[in-house]
């Protein structure tokens, strides 16, 4: 009888952590697949904006050497165009530059000034 | 043992918080950080359009000072905008320091806005001396063109077989009362005042030949020999015929006061190589009328402003007599 008794409360015991546990692996599971997603696209979103930093750094300097290195050109990314503002004649500048997103995906940076002739 | 039923979901529940936490705080993070580098775009295209507006606020600078304009004439009231597509905008404005002894100090405010999300601005001041612009005139008593003589009351021109010639305008301003020819003359300068004298003579058989695009005659003229006009760089062409202008404060005497040429006081127009002798006005001398635009310009040579580059040919400022 007290073997009966020992073996209801086991029984008992093991069934109902077994089916904790199999929730809890479930939830952990579920969870973590989330949690993974997220991680990976905050990684890739960060290297992202380390891209579209290093570009910024790029298009700046190119835009202050084209200012004064005429033999800077569009394969470099430098555009030049007559310009008129404020009834002053001169040149428009623009540096354009690829980035990359930390989904792949390709943009341009722009960046863009006026010197006057 | 029962207290430990529900340990493992207990477990569990921090985990899944803790995650969820630190899951948060990523997202956020990389939010932060695209932002951020997003906004630092825009902060250096505004940086950029400020250096466009001090571009333009120069440039404005110099092109008034080039008309010849005095400090005080400047207006540095109005703000300069612009803007330049896909970019942004800009806003100049100016600021006058005191006046520091022999110059001027203008600030110059230039702010770049950058518009592509959010307004970003970034503000550049710049601090130029003005100068007081230095006359562009030279004195004919400094570059030569008179001779000393004996008589304190009459100064002559200078004999030269060539042309005596400025590349500035020139202010025949004699120390004496009179200046007269010795022999033929040639004289050349953009621009010639001939002023604050009582009269010039050109002796008979005596030549005196100016080519320039504006001469002034403010003292009285006594031509008995010969006054031979010549354009130089040419304020206006007529049938192929280069002209100049000529300003006479008074009629053009033939050494005597009942003798005179057939011209009036006024501006005329002349064709190259116009000359006036025996009281005769050999070529062309056409009357220009006060609200003529060459008149203008030439009226304000008259009163110490050099405005004339494009039809004189050298660079503008402003002069003021000694």
């Amino acid at each position: 009888m007290r073997g009966e008794i020992g073996l209801l409360i086991r029984r008992g015991q093991s069934g109902f952590t077994l089916t904790e546990i199999l929730i809890a692996v479930v939830i952990l599971g579920v969870v973590a697949a989330v949690f993974s997603s997220v991680f990976g696209s905050s990684v890739s979103s960060i290297q992202g904006a380390g891209n579209h930093h290093s570009t910024l750094i790029e298009a700046q300097n190119l835009l202050d050497r084209a200012l004064v290195d005429e033999s800077l050109g569009e394969e470099d990314g430098v555009f030049r165009e007559p310009w008129t503002l404020n009834e002053h004649e001169g040149t428009l500048y623009t540096v354009k530059l690829p980035w990359r997103t930390g989904l792949g995906a390709e943009r341009e940076l722009k960046l863009s000034t006026f010197k006057a002739r | 043992m029962r207290d430990q039923q529900g340990f493992a979901m207990v477990t569990v529940l921090m985990v899944v918080v803790v995650l969820l936490i630190l899951g948060t705080s990523i997202v956020q993070m990389q939010t932060l950080e695209m932002s951020q580098s997003l906004r630092q775009e825009q902060n250096v295209q505004a940086h950029y359009l400020a250096r466009t507006g001090l571009e333009v606020g120069l440039k404005f600078l110099k092109g008034e000072s080039a008309k010849g304009k005095e400090f005080s004439e400047l207006k540095l009231d109005t703000p300069l905008c612009g803007s330049i597509p896909d970019a942004g905008s800009y806003r100049v404005t100016f600021e006058t320091a005191a006046d520091l002894s022999d110059h001027y100090r203008i600030d110059i405010l230039s702010t770049g806005i950058s518009g592509r999300r959010t307004d970003v601005e970034e503000t550049i001041r710049l601090s130029v001396k003005v100068d007081q612009v230095q006359p562009l005139v030279d004195y004919a008593s400094e570059i030569g063109w008179f001779q000393k003589d004996g008589d304190n009351n009459v100064q002559t021109l200078r004999f030269s077989v060539l042309p005596l010639t400025s590349d500035n305008p020139v202010i025949l301003k004699a120390t004496s009362n009179k200046i007269m020819t010795d022999g033929d003359h040639f004289l050349e300068a953009p621009a010639m005042k001939f002023g604050e004298m009582t009269e010039l003579e050109v002796k008979n058989k005596e030549t005196l030949t100016l080519r320039s695009d504006f001469v002034s005659f403010h003292a009285k003229v006594n031509v008995a020999g010969t006054l031979v006009l010549r354009a130089l760089n040419s304020v206006t062409t007529i049938d192929g015929i280069q002209h100049g202008i000529v300003y006479f404060g008074d009629r053009v005497y033939a050494n005597s006061e009942n003798k005179s040429y057939p011209v009036s006081r006024g501006y005329f127009l002349f064709a190259d190589g116009t000359l006036l002798k025996d009281q005769q006005i050999i070529g062309e001398l056409r009357p220009l009328s006060d609200d003529d635009p060459l008149v203008g310009q030439a009226s304000s040579f008259e009163e110490g402003l050099v405005v004339l580059p494009h039809v004189l040919g050298y660079s503008a400022g402003t002069w003021h007599e000694r």
